[in-house]
């Protein structure tokens, strides 16, 4: 019986062209991404390259997890439905007469379909496969290809999760005897997949995570989280451990599932449904048989066209009720609102950090959500309401009365549009649910509805013509709306194959952004590219008109001849004009973006860089001018968003050669003229690669000034959008406006492997520091040293316009506001131009002035901000040296320009997006006081980077990001105590770890680094606060000190890492040397642990705690190889349980601590350390006894993760 | 306003020939269509319907060109398809007022008006606020001839109405109809001869997509009179007899015998005799000549 029933469903969907049509699906997009990964459109996109295999197992585990991701949709349809069917087709009624065994008939039901949807998968893993051997892609993205890695994938992350899900799906449909629920179980699936993400990313018991995630990714994550490219190219997932635990119990609940509905399942039962049950009247039949006379009242009958308009607005009421009645719309819309409300909630945690909830954030949380839930809800419901007719066999009635077709789907049209502005008010209504919730009362109603039912209206508006469109071309709205789906999430990826102007991919647009400074700024581009959709979805009316289904269809042929039919008349007219306008305002947005403005491909961009290199790169070698003398004009406009500046430039031969050519790069944002106080012989121009060349009548000798007057002005606005880099109100831009007169190396590709292609010799992405050659430039400017810097700033009378410097003189002229800035000292070459209207804290502290410029309603944060300067002066000064400016100016600019903190001389620009509105809560000692922390790490760039700067080579950020990041550990521990530190360095190990496994190229020591955000910030804080640790504070503050004293404002050449280390040699004890080999000069991780610890309570009442810990330690090389050899060749090794324990040979100081019962503050506690010692430790396995005087609850070995361990969550043991 | 058709013919995509060169004409009254299943007669209603294209052929009504100006008919059009459902959980009277907006009734005065008079017709007042996917079946057909006579329709199309009625619900739909018939041109399809005999003064027998006869029902038996013969014989004897006559119908006495209904142009055998020409005779005569060409 089994065999019968499983052969034949499995025959059954063989010849079902909808398998085919899902294989054929799946196939090609598995392939499809395969290969644009693997470059096959190298020659149209730019060049695909990363340095983990595109096969390594871990690649495959995750390629497997979001392809089986995408299968979860098919699941209520095959698995779901295996035992639907048979209801759904009355086919039970016969069947179920036969003396089928309920055990066959279900395994038989269960498996055969498991089966389908695994040879869909494997269809799906073949095209991973086989695009690997696609014509043309490249081959070094490729390793060896492993069987184990494939079928490891598939046990760990395909089979379990589709018998899992599979399994709730199958009971689910077969009690409900509704798809749907099976289907609004995957969109639950899909968030409870985002949901985890998000909530486990603060989770800190990493192993719980693994065990419980039900979609068996945790697991992998955990043991691959923190591997390095190298690992992450070799090693293979294990099968074992919390990755086996975590696939047998949810292996075993699928299987509790199976065994409860067989339990509960029997051939006779009806379908569990949602909803009331329909009331039971009797009714019966009366008085039959009598003669009528029939006299029909007269009404007048009229299909005119406003009668029409009418109808349909009329007619869409019962559509839209039958849709938010469904109980798959209430079910969808609950989730959603349940799962914003879960996101908001998990800390409010939106870029990282807690903020208040300000509209625009609300907006943009929820606003994924909801527009996610709203696309799926428009993709189904269209099908719903198309199909409904036929499927309720009403469709003939309706047919044949004399309503129009455009009637008919007008008003299903507005139906879900009025559906559509249901989910938004939800929306609107959960933002301010929310904002009251957390006390924040400034509800702007107003900009809730500007942005949900003006601009997001427009974007739902065109699916909905774009879903009906598809949907009446298919009779099986499941497969209509797959279709959608994919068309919609396919859209992206044509950027894969070198399509990336909005203009051709549907529904695509150049999004709004929105800021509490500039509002939603120039929102008209947006408003031309919802136009421009609009008329298309207009034109798929008309289409969808011309193609309806009107009767009975029986074949293409009929529905080809009925749509020539109707291409006539008004219809004809309205789609041909449609589609005119439609092409003609897309032709007037591809002329605006490639013919008045020059748009490049990311190609074309790769090629460039190329040229660039090729044609000017000899360049690099050429003695240049350099910059002295900075004097400008900026006349900034925020009315109409438009800006001239004028500069007044002066430059220095300082080399010892003359110089005949000046080899100048321009910003092409920008419109330039150049005038050069100098002869000039000839002069080429390369508007493409915005390079002008002067070859100049007589040299400029040694020692020469050259003066160069610049004129700048916007691009022109256009009808489109503002080509400016204006805004009305919060503009900052900097000195990368002005043209320079250097080639600029940072132009160049950096990536080996792309390098390779075309035809250029490798180079690292930084010079070496011991090439003295090099030594010239800061990493800050390639054409200038130090300069003296002047600026008169105009804008409108409501604004403050600001550059660095101090203010000499504010004035008004012709309706505008004047200020004019000087700087008393010379400054790097590195300077802003800011302008918004500002309302200004000021504080002195000694003789020093404190500002804070800031939009108005941003108060939250000013004395947290104000406090933290006060600190951080108080710490620089008293550790480094005296600030060198009078005067510290932090001021808010818009988040159109993004969301980080800049520091120029005595001005910091600082985004409105973090810091002014972040909510910090004081109790909770794991809060992470962001103001605080970023204010004074800025702060600290005033000392380093503005005193000491390091040459342009490898290292060089080390001395300005890694000691500002230092510095800012150090003012947060002096202001909330030690006990706060291990969070913030559990953070930056974390990022740290996160990054060198995110590593596209490779991964340098730190004093080595080349740039590297992971390296100088979170390594390098690390490591600065270990040193500061084992050295002493005061002794790394007088090295810090005697440092800055030996290098500050300095000419070249400029110091490099190799200084700073040679320094700080000269102040380590030789019994701690080994951490500079360890943190600055080689990668080096440790693998700390405590095996074990007991404590027993002594005569006294003192308590012994014995810990057993391990310590090992290796470095890895720039790809993550490890080794445990020194340079001598000896390692040192031990027995673990299970395997040896390796370890370079040790001399190390490790900290172990013993902590007493946590300390309670309000529902947080804190950790309390009764004990600490640092000990010398030489070998893996070290056993201590410490003696303490309370009860120990914990001991840990590093227990601040002070160095570099991949696995923290062993370093500490509870008692 | 008669209705024309005019070398109607559809082929379905499996070859099916659902119509074959079809000419009728029909004048008002009521007209029925009688045929087996799968005759055509709801490919020919339907296609009159405007609810399907034939490939070729013409239809007017009237000067209407049916074909050309599908909402021009389904403006005085009703139809009552063989099937139908309906939306759940709405009662008639929404359905009716839902059906009354589509027609085009665009007062609201008008709609309630009308739709308490249809109810009050097919006797549905009394339930309308019931949900018409509860109704039982006679109900829902009721329900569909409401629906049918809210735009005052003056071509109806009604197909196999009766199926699956008991007899006091099939009486009182044929009233109705008959009542609507009067006025207007009704064309009703079905398989059952009584229905036709009851109701139509004009019919057409159509099989395998063809007209096989067209005439009223006394033509149609005058054609055969002293044609038919019948005999009462043993069961045993059947198959003699049938190839030995042209039988076109025998029914079951309650002992077993048969009653033979015979054609032929005189007496066969002493033993038969002559027989009253029915419609039924008609419509069986139709057909079996029809298959005989074949």
């Amino acid at each position: 019986m089994f065999s019968r029933i499983f052969s034949f469903e499995i025959i059954r969907w063989f010849k079902h062209p909808v398998f085919y049509v899902y294989c054929a699906i799946y196939f090609a997009l598995a392939y499809f991404t395969t290969i644009s990964n693997l470059g096959a459109f190298d020659s149209i996109t730019a060049t695909a390259s990363q340095p983990v295999y595109f096969n390594a197992p871990i690649k495959i585990a995750g390629f497997f997890n979001s392809y089986s991701t995408l299968i979860y949709f098919l699941l209520p349809t095959i698995i779901g439905a295996a035992v639907y069917r048979d209801y759904l087709y009355q086919v039970h009624n016969l069947l179920f007469s036969y003396p089928l065994d309920k055990l066959s008939y279900l395994s038989a039901k269960f498996l055969s379909a498991l089966t389908v949807v695994c040879i869909i998968a494997i269809i799906t893993v073949m095209a991973y496969y086989l695009g690997q051997f696609h014509p043309g892609v490249n081959q070094e993205l490729i390793g060896p290809n492993r069987l184990e890695a494939y079928v490891g994938g598939f046990l760990i992350v395909i089979l379990p999760n589709f018998l899992l899900f599979g399994s709730i799906i199958f009971a689910l449909v077969t009690f409900t005897r509704n798809v749907y629920v099976g289907f609004v179980f995957v969109l639950i699936l899909l968030l409870l997949q985002t949901v985890l993400d998000i909530a486990t990313q603060n989770m800190d018991n990493k192993y719980l995570v693994a065990l419980w995630d039900p979609f068996g990714y945790q697991p992998i994550v955990y043991y691959s989280r923190y591997w390095s490219v190298e690992e992450q190219n070799t090693l293979l997932l294990p099968l074992s451990g919390v990755m086996l635990h975590n696939r047998l119990i949810w292996s075993g609940l699928a299987i509790l599932i199976l065994g409860f509905t067989y339990y509960k399942f029997s051939f006779s039962q009806l379908g569990i449904s949602f909803g009331r049950a329909k009331t039971a009247e009797r009714v019966t039949k009366n008085n039959f048989g009598s003669i009528i006379q029939i006299k029909l009242p007269l009404v007048h009958i009229s299909h005119s066209f406003w009668n029409n308009l009418k109808l349909s607005w009329r007619l869409s009421h019962q559509d839209f009720k039958y849709v938010v009645k469904n109980w798959t719309f209430i079910i969808l819309l609950m989730i959603a609102a349940l799962f914003v409300l879960a996101i908001m909630s998990v800390g409010g945690m939106l870029f990282g950090t807690v903020t208040y909830p300000v509209t625009w954030q609300v907006l943009s949380t929820m606003g994924s959500v909801y527009s996610f839930f709203l696309i799926i809800m428009i993709l189904l419901f269209s099908g719903m309401l198309i199909q409904r007719d036929q499927q309720q066999n009403m469709k003939l009635l309706i047919d044949a009365t004399a309503v129009p077709n455009w009637v008919l789907l007008t008003s299903k049209v507005i139906a879900l549009f009025k559906m559509a502005q249901v989910v938004l008010l939800i929306s609107l209504l959960t933002g301010v649910i929310y904002q009251a919730y957390n006390g924040y009362y400034k509800f702007e109603l107003g900009h809730y509805l500007f942005e949900l039912f003006v601009l997001d209206n427009l974007k739902y508006l065109v699916l909905i013509g774009f879903a009906f469109f598809i949907h009446s071309f298919f009779k099986n709205y499941f497969v209509g709306f797959i279709i959608c789906l994919l068309i919609v999430l396919g859209m992206p990826l044509l950027s894969r194959i070198g399509i990336e102007q909005n203009i051709f991919k549907f529904n695509n647009d150049p999004r709004f952004s929105y800021s509490d400074m500039n509002g939603y700024g120039d929102i008209r581009h947006y408003l031309y590219y919802r136009l421009y959709w609009l008329l298309f979805a207009g034109f798929l009316f008309a289409l969808t008109l011309l193609f309806w289904r009107r009767g009975i269809i029986s074949s293409v042929k009929d529905r080809m001849q009925q749509a020539e039919k109707r291409n006539k008349g008004v219809l004809a007219i309205t789609a041909v004009l449609l589609l005119l306008g439609f092409f003609g305002l897309g032709y007037s947005i591809y002329y605006v973006n490639n013919v008045v403005s020059t748009r490049y491909s990311n190609k074309e961009r790769e090629v460039q860089q190329v040229t660039y290199e090729k044609k000017y790169g000899h360049f690099k070698k050429l003695p240049s001018p350099r910059l002295v003398d900075v004097f400008t004009k900026i006349d900034i406009n925020p009315e109409d968003r438009t800006f001239t500046a004028e500069g007044r430039f002066i430059y220095i031969n300082k080399t010892k050669q003359p110089i005949d050519t000046l080899f100048m790069n321009l910003n092409g944002e920008v419109k330039s003229t150049v005038n050069i106080h100098w002869a000039l012989k000839d002069s080429t121009k390369d508007d493409e690669l915005d390079v002008r060349l002067y070859t100049l009548a007589k040299p400029i000798l040694p020692g020469d000034t050259l003066k160069v007057d610049y004129r700048l002005a916007n691009l022109g606005n256009t009808f489109l959008r503002d080509r400016s880099i204006i805004l009305a109100n919060g503009t900052f831009i900097n000195n990368s406006i002005f043209p320079s007169l250097t080639y600029t190396e940072a132009v160049e590709l950096v990536d080996n492997s792309v390098r390779a292609k075309y035809k250029l010799p490798d180079r690292d992405r930084m010079a070496d520091p011991s090439d003295s050659t090099k030594l010239g430039n800061t990493y800050i400017s390639n054409e200038a040293d130090w300069i003296n810097f002047e600026a008169v700033l105009s804008t409108s009378l409501d604004q403050i316009a600001i550059a660095p410097g101090y203010l000499q003189k504010e004035w008004q002229e012709n309706g505008k506001r004047y200020f004019h800035y000087k700087m008393d000292s010379p400054i790097l070459n590195f300077y802003s131009f800011i302008s918004a209207k500002y309302e200004v804290k000021k504080e002195m502290v000694g003789d020093k002035h404190m500002e804070i410029y800031y939009h108005k309603g941003h108060e939250y944060n000013l004395d947290r901000m104000m406090a933290s300067i006060k600190k951080s002066l108080a710490y620089y000064e008293s550790h480094y040296s005296p600030y060198q400016f009078q005067q510290l100016r932090i001021i808010e600019f818009p988040q159109t320009y993004g969301t980080f903190a800049q520091a120029f001389a005595n001005t910091v620009p600082f985004s409105e997006g973090i810091g002014f509105i972040a909510k910090v809560d004081e109790t909770d000692p794991d809060a992470m006081d962001y103001p605080y922390a970023v204010i004074s790490h800025e702060f600290a760039h005033q000392w380093w980077a503005h005193q000491v700067i390091g040459a342009n080579v490898k290292g060089a950020t080390m001395m300005s990001e890694s000691l500002s990041e230092y510095s800012s550990l150090k003012v947060l521990e002096h202001t909330y105590g030690k006990q706060q530190m291990h969070r913030f360095l559990k953070e930056a190990l974390n990022s740290y770890l996160e990054g060198r496994a995110g590593e596209r190229i490779k991964e340098n020591p730190l004093m080595y680094n080349e740039n590297q955000g992971y390296i100088h910030y979170n390594k390098g804080s690390l490591v600065m606060y270990a040193m500061s640790s084992y050295l002493g504070e005061d002794a790394f503050s007088k090295m810090l000190q005697a440092y800055n004293q030996k290098t500050a404002f300095q000419y070249p050449p400029y110091t490099t890492s190799l200084e700073f280390v040679a320094m700080l040699k000269e102040h380590t004890p030789d019994s701690l040397q080994y951490l500079i080999k360890d943190m600055f000069e080689t990668v080096t991780l440790y693998d700390n642990r405590v095996e074990k610890t007991t404590s027993k309570k002594l005569s006294n009442g003192q308590y012994e705690v014995t810990i057993d810990f391990i310590v090992s330690k290796y470095r890895t090389d720039e790809k993550g190889k490890r080794s445990y050899e020194d340079s001598k060749g000896t390692k040192l090794t031990a027995k673990g349980e299970k395997k040896e324990i390796n370890s370079l040979p040790l001399a190390d100081y490790i900290d172990l601590a013993v902590f007493g019962e946590p300390k309670k503050s309000g529902e947080h506690s804190i950790d309390r350390q009764i004990l600490s010692k640092r000990l010398k430790v030489d070998q893996i396995k070290n056993q201590v006894r410490f003696v303490v005087k309370e009860k120990p609850t914990e001991v840990g070995v590093d227990p601040i993760h002070m160095l570099i361990d991949t696995d923290t969550d062993d370093n500490r043991k509870k008692l | 306003m008669n209705l024309t058709i005019q070398n109607l013919n559809k082929t379905y995509k499996n070859g099916v020939k659902a119509l074959d060169d079809i000419n009728l004409n029909i004048g008002p009254g009521m007209f029925g269509l009688l045929g087996p299943n799968g005759a055509g007669k709801s490919s020919l209603m339907r296609t009159i319907a405007t609810l399907q294209s034939p490939d070729s052929g013409s239809i007017t009504f009237g000067d209407l060109d049916v074909l050309n100006n599908k909402n021009g008919l389904r403006n005085v059009l009703g139809y009552l398809p063989q099937e139908f459902g309906v939306y759940p959980n709405l009662s008639a009277e929404e359905l009716l007022l839902y059906f009354a907006d589509l027609k085009g009734i665009h007062k609201k005065e008008d709609r309630k008006k009308i739709v308490a008079e249809v109810l009050q017709i097919t006797n549905l007042y009394d339930v309308r606020k019931k949900s018409v996917s509860g109704y039982s079946g006679g109900m829902k057909q009721r329900f569909g001839i409401a629906q049918m006579l809210l735009n005052h329709p003056k071509l109806i199309i009604v197909d196999e109405p009766t199926a699956g009625l008991d007899p006091a619900e099939r009486h009182r739909f044929l009233n109705v109809l008959r009542e609507i018939g009067a006025q207007h041109t009704v064309i009703f399809s079905t398989h059952i001869v009584d229905d036709v005999r009851e109701l139509c003064h004009e019919l057409a027998i159509m099989n395998g997509g063809k007209v096989l006869f067209r005439g009223s029902s006394a033509e149609g038996e005058a054609q055969l009179a002293g044609k038919i013969w019948t005999k009462r014989i043993e069961r045993a004897d059947f198959d003699q007899a049938n190839s030995q006559y042209q039988i076109i119908s025998s029914n079951y006495n309650q002992d077993n015998t048969l009653n033979i209904r015979v054609l032929s142009d005189e007496s066969p055998d002493p033993s038969f005799q002559a027989g009253q020409p029915m419609l039924e005779d008609v419509y069986f005569v139709a057909l079996k000549k029809d298959v005989a060409h074949v």
